[in-house]
């Protein structure tokens, strides 16, 4: 890891997870987002920046994500990068359901909005996938329909379920 | 780039088994999301699935209930289901869609749209394609309104139509393509902040009114405007010097008397423009009527004149015409394929009475479709030695039919052509199938 050459090029920041972990990321790749960048922009780079809404995994995941992210030094991104990083993102998020809704939340408070987008994707593909009750099961949804009213929300959208 | 962890990376999945296994109330379940990432979720599924989705618990409903739809297309054929069509519209509206989309055919009897789109207040863009009579209501307020496309609408009724295009005060887009206007004899189109019209009408209409309907346009904020069509209706515009952009597109064919008088009425407007795109048939309409030939309006400000439409001939009247008009005219791009039909080139009758650009302003010409033969390389040549302010010449060749040899020959004879004005570059342009890429060379 070459620490010293990136130094000397690039400024960091130290993000901090709700569980006190603590993570060194450069500023310009922390800059994906919007929330951050508002809090450098507001002056708190000097201290640690603290993320009390995400653990230390999950921040851990955002910050590869940031790395991936990043804007290129060297000016305007390839179509062979974009490709590259549109395969890198699927992989990212095939993840089991809990780390996905975890991803969608710190994308949520940190106002990443590709990585909105591409977690919002991926829920909507899985609910897409499976029938309501799987849905249920694979989010953890409490049904609170009684069966009566279920029956009569289903009548209404039959035509959805033909 | 580098980043380093101070903390070493954690391992997640075996962190995560033990963390949460409740499901109610737990905060990790989808049911409980904020509501603006539910909305956005339900977003990427198809409406059917969305729909069938949302039955996994009350507060997804609630969301789905409750969103915004963004866009909603609804392409059908009526047929007999003229209700259900408008439950579609009248759902979308409720949930304040704002930009719908609307393409409706087959109707059997009579249809009209739900009266509550007609009044939607979020509705920011509306594209109606719907071949038959549109029934208005009497309350017609589209206050958010920003792009209008109509399609193939008939319509009806005089005092109601201008009163829909009247009352559209954030208008910035009209787009009014093969409608008809009945036996509708003057209709006033106007919007304040209006930016773009475009107006297409090559269906005769089928009205008893054999002298079609005048629409008037009044649009102080006009910048742009497109009519292709062959007048069988009489636009007038009332618009301000803002207009800067005109494309006008017809055919030579069932033109009269009365379409050259109107075609002539309706350039003379557009005085203002500095970019014009003409179909060189303008002036095969306007031969109707042929002392609107000597009479024709004078653009001072336009720089850039394209011509479209069918293959032009240097040596034919009505392109003389034309560029008569244009005095300072600076660049000129002819898009098909232009030809000398005359046999002698040294003819002096030839784009003579000279016209004023060629001898001032105009200094680039792109020719299209170059094939090297006799008939395209003399009008190169009549060019090159005409109009003597003349910087650059751009030649962009005919697909097929090159190979190696005929380049070279091709360039060497644009070469040995004698240029009026010194420093005038010739360009070669050409695609390169092999590469696929756009080949350029100056001689």
């Amino acid at each position: 890891m070459s620490s010293t050459l990136c130094c000397s090029f690039a400024k960091n920041v130290t993000l901090r997870s709700s569980d006190g972990q603590t993570f060194e990321v450069e500023e310009a790749a922390a800059q994906v987002s919007q929330t951050i960048k508002r809090m450098i922009e507001d002056g708190c780079t000097g201290s640690v920046i603290p993320v009390p809404n995400l653990t230390g995994p999950v921040l851990a995941l955002v910050i590869e994500y940031f790395k991936k992210h990043s804007p290129p030094s060297d000016g305007c991104p390839t179509a062979l990068l974009e490709m590259e990083i549109k395969d890198w993102d699927a992989k990212f998020v095939a993840v089991d359901n809990d780390t996905l809704l975890d991803l969608t939340l710190a994308a949520h408070y940190l106002e990443i909005q590709g990585l909105l987008d591409l977690t919002c994707h991926r829920v909507a593909d899985i609910l897409n996938d499976n029938s309501v009750e799987k849905i249920r099961e694979i989010f953890h949804i409490k049904n609170d329909f009684t069966p009566e009213e279920e029956a009569e929300e289903r009548s209404k959208i039959q035509w959805a379920f033909e | 780039m580098e980043t380093t962890c101070v903390i070493q990376k954690p391992q997640k999945k075996k962190q995560k088994l033990n963390e949460e296994e409740d499901i109610d109330g737990n905060s990790k379940s989808l049911g409980n999301l904020p509501e603006e990432i539910l909305r956005h979720i339900l977003s990427f599924l198809p409406t059917k699935d969305a729909v069938g989705t949302s039955l996994v618990s009350k507060r997804v409903l609630c969301v789905r209930d409750s969103s915004v739809i963004n866009r909603f297309t609804l392409c059908c054929d009526v047929l007999h289901d003229a209700s259900r069509v408008n439950t579609w519209i009248s759902a979308a509206v409720r949930h304040n869609v704002q930009m719908l989309d609307i393409k409706l055919d087959k109707f059997k009897g009579e249809f009209s749209l739900p009266y509550v789109l007609f009044t939607c207040k979020t509705l920011k863009s509306l594209h109606l394609c719907m071949p038959c009579m549109l029934k208005l209501p009497t309350a017609i307020c589209f206050s958010n309104l920003k792009i209008l496309t109509i399609k193939n609408v008939t319509f009806s009724d005089e005092c109601l139509t201008e009163k829909l295009f009247s009352d559209l005060p954030a208008l910035e887009e009209l787009q009014l393509h093969g409608c008809s206007w009945g036996d509708l004899k003057v209709v006033r189109i106007s919007v304040p902040n209006l930016h773009f019209l475009s107006v297409k009408d090559f269906e005769r209409p089928d009205s008893r009114n054999g002298k079609g309907c005048q629409v008037r346009i009044v649009g102080a904020r006009l910048e742009e405007f497109h009519y292709g069509g062959l007048m069988f209706n009489e636009y007038r515009l009332f618009v301000s010097f803002k207009l800067k952009k005109a494309k006008i597109g017809t055919r030579a064919k069932n033109t009269s008397e009365q379409s050259a008088h109107r075609m002539h009425k309706l350039l003379t407007r557009l005085s203002p423009v500095q970019f014009l795109i003409l179909s060189s048939d303008v002036v095969k309409v306007l031969i109707n009527a042929e002392e609107l030939l000597t009479n024709m309006p004078t653009f001072n400000n336009v720089k850039d004149l394209e011509l479209n439409g069918t293959p032009l001939d240097l040596d034919c009247e009505a392109l003389l015409e034309i560029l008569q008009c244009f005095p300072r005219l600076e660049n000129l791009k002819i898009l098909r394929e232009i030809n000398l039909s005359s046999s002698c080139e040294e003819d002096e009758r030839i784009l003579c009475p000279m016209p004023p650009c060629f001898l001032s302003h105009l200094k680039w010409i792109k020719v299209n479709c170059y094939n090297g033969d006799e008939k395209k390389l003399s009008v190169i040549k009549i060019f090159l030695k005409k109009a003597i302010a003349l910087e650059e010449v751009v030649i962009s060749l005919e697909n097929l039919g090159w190979n190696l040899e005929k380049q070279l020959k091709a360039c060497k004879q644009l070469m040995e052509l004698s240029r009026a004005s010194q420093n005038c570059k010739i360009v070669l342009e050409w695609h390169d199938y092999s590469t696929e890429k756009e080949c350029r060379i100056v001689l």
